[in-house]
């Protein structure tokens, strides 16, 4: 079944710390229990939005390597 | 989450970019952050500072790569990244009131983004509230 996204974020070609600055500000305009798509390009991404999502108690649904420097992730804003 | 007192006496942009590096980490992760800007770092501050000097490094190659990605707007510069912070999170940066009065300054000639102007009484204070201090 597809999830369904509220929001994307497009971070690619931004480099740290922007794509994780970005995505709480997107977060921040979407309401609770909704989901957030972000696609980013930065290496760092991989651990940073991981550890963003569950320091600040956001549920990570899914990261996924599409390609070489390619990711996109789903985070669910729980507060 | 917690809390967190940064410290930064330089000047020197590598420090005050990487400053504003650790701060955006902290911001996004909801740490409470307070800043406190000493001796060069608050004339970095000054509205009407001179111009920024280049990045510099005791390895010439990471130097020149850089300040080549500043040029080409791959790094964000770390005022815009205090002023994004200041709306994200929550941030309070101060200046020592020392060298504000050694060099004549106003909170009005600093940076919009400073919010006061505080002795090391305050920095005790702070550094007793914080979980963790980091200087620069």
């Amino acid at each position: 079944m597809m999830t369904e996204v509220h929001s994307t974020l497009d971070a690619r070609n931004l480099s740290c710390p922007m794509p994780v600055l970005k995505s709480k500000k997107a977060l921040k305009a979407i309401e609770i229990n909704q989901i957030l798509e972000i696609l980013a390009t930065d290496p760092g991404s991989m651990a940073d939005i991981p550890a963003w999502s569950r320091t600040t108690g956001q549920e990570l649904i899914s990261s996924e390597e599409l390609g070489p420097k390619n990711f996109r992730f789903l985070v669910k804003r729980l507060k | 989450m917690g809390r967190i007192l940064l410290v930064c006496d330089s000047g020197a942009t590598d420090k005050l970019q990487t400053l504003a590096m650790v701060a955006s980490g902290a911001v996004t992760n909801d740490v409470e952050v307070y800043i406190f800007f000493m001796h060069d770092a608050v004339y970095a501050l000054k509205k009407d500072a001179p111009t920024e000097p280049d990045v510099t490094s005791v390895f010439p190659e990471v130097a020149e790569k850089v300040n080549q990605a500043r040029k080409e707007g791959k790094i964000v510069h770390w005022k815009e990244l205090l002023e994004d912070l200041k709306e994200l999170g929550d941030l309070t940066i101060t200046a020592c009131v020392q060298i504000t009065e050694i060099l004549g300054l106003e909170k009005a000639d600093l940076l919009p983004f400073v919010d006061d102007i505080v002795g090391v009484s305050s920095l005790a204070e702070q550094a007793m509230l914080a979980d963790r201090v980091i200087s620069f």
